[in-house]
């Protein structure tokens, strides 16, 4: 049997060792550095994500800061445009201001309620009738442009009509017609809000 | 002196080859612990950037669910946003009419007087009444004062597009009078001189021909 040479020992114990350090490299520190390299880039992710948290928080923050005024907000924006059309209400504010101005409320005719171009809100067209002086007529539509509830004039007519009583003494006063538009909230707001 | 070695070659090649052998181990020896210390820090890096990336993404899980937490107070704002836009839309472009009507009758020359007076959003003012035409005047005044009007409707923000339909000299309860009618539009952001100059051209109801009737006495 050939023995081998002491060289040839020495040359296949280093191949040897060479093989095990390399198989060890392969399977057993690059996985692991591989292992660390992927961590490092789901670190930058996490660091990504933790800021656009971060953002998120302090922009939700924000808004919770603003919380008392967008509720005072939503609140004039509900009375100036209602998710239901509340005629009652509509009708006392025009009433009471018709009284505060000194005129004769004669006559309401609400037509059915339309839908605007968008379909975002409603729209209730009122006609009024009124009876009193010019300067009255002129401060009834002032007062009426500051209601709570958004009005708005589209049309009218003034007219002076005449009256003569039984004592044969002649009066006038100014017959006022407006054509108000009063608005609802269309239903899409509302059922996001109620989302 | 000399140094002689009895022993036989193969004995000394023999002992040489133990000693490459020890080496041999030795270097093996090393190497096994040079891997061992490599791959023991590696591991460690490992092991601690594992933990570092835990506990970051439990930070984020806990900032999100702050976040989902306050999501109610954002919500809310869009809404608002959205309402305001809605009631923006709603309520866009209000004419002040309280303040036209009042500037109509500041101008209004006190020699004539409304008996009918009519508005539109869209087709503007219609003004309809009558004028004192004195039988006495000489030169005779005739329908000055209807000129008057005219040019002072036209010297308001408000109106554009000033013109008379009618003037007609009629008795009104005994009296000489004369009747008019005359029509204004309203300027609003959709319908404004320029805005009409560009997309209308009807005769007679452009700018440009009205500025000459409402400014000729």
């Amino acid at each position: 049997m050939n023995k081998l040479s002491s060289i040839n020992q020495m040359i296949i114990a280093g191949v040897l060792i060479l093989l095990v350090t390399v198989a060890v490299v392969a399977f057993g520190i690059m996985p692991l550095l591989q292992e660390a390299s992927d961590i490092d880039t789901q670190m930058a992710e996490a660091d990504t994500q933790m800021q656009t948290a971060e953002a998120l928080v302090q922009r939700r923050l924000d808004a919770k800061a603003r919380a008392a005024e967008n509720e005072v907000a939503l609140m004039q924006i509900a009375n100036q445009l209602p998710e239901s059309p509340e005629l009652p209400s509509v009708i006392i504010e025009l009433q009471d201001t018709a009284n505060a101005t000194g005129l004769d409320f004669v006559q309401i005719t609400p037509a059915p309620l339309e839908d605007s171009e968008d379909g975002t809100y409603t729209i209730g067209s009122l006609v009024v009738v009124l009876h009193g002086e010019w300067a009255d007529i002129i401060e009834y539509t002032r007062k009426i442009d500051k209601l709570s509830r958004g009005v708005r004039t589209t049309l009218g007519s003034f007219e002076r009509v005449e009256e003569t009583d039984e004592a044969g003494l002649t009066t006038s006063y100014i017959s006022a017609q407006m054509t108000l538009e009063v608005y609802v909230m269309g239903s899409t707001a509302t059922a996001s809000s109620a989302q | 002196m000399m140094r002689i070695n009895l022993l036989p070659p193969e004995i000394l090649e023999k002992r040489r080859a133990e000693k490459r052998i020890i080496y041999v181990a030795l270097l093996a020896l090393l190497v096994f612990i040079v891997l061992a210390v490599v791959w023991v820090f590696a591991f460690v890096r490992v092991d601690a950037k594992q933990q570092d990336l835990d506990a970051r993404l439990q930070e984020i899980q806990a900032t999100q669910s702050k976040a989902d937490m306050l999501a109610i107070f954002e919500d809310k704002e869009q809404d608002l946003q959205a309402r305001q836009v809605i009631a923006d839309a709603a309520l866009a472009d209000r004419m002040n009419w309280a303040k036209l009507f009042d500037e109509v009758s500041l101008v209004m020359p006190t020699d004539l007087w409304v008996t009918n007076f009519s508005w539109d959003e869209a087709t503007g003012l219609t003004i309809d009444g009558y004028a004192v035409d004195s039988a006495t005047d000489s030169p005779d005044l005739g329908h000055k004062s209807i000129a008057k009007m005219l040019v002072r409707l036209a010297d308001l923000d408000d109106l554009y597009d000033v013109w008379l339909e009618n003037a007609v000299k009629v008795e009104y309860a005994e009296q000489p009078a004369i009747q008019f009618s005359s029509t204004a539009r309203v300027v609003t952001s959709t319908s404004s001189p320029s805005a009409d100059a560009t997309t209308t051209a009807v005769p007679g109801e452009t700018s440009e021909t009205s500025t000459p009737t409402a400014t000729t006495p």
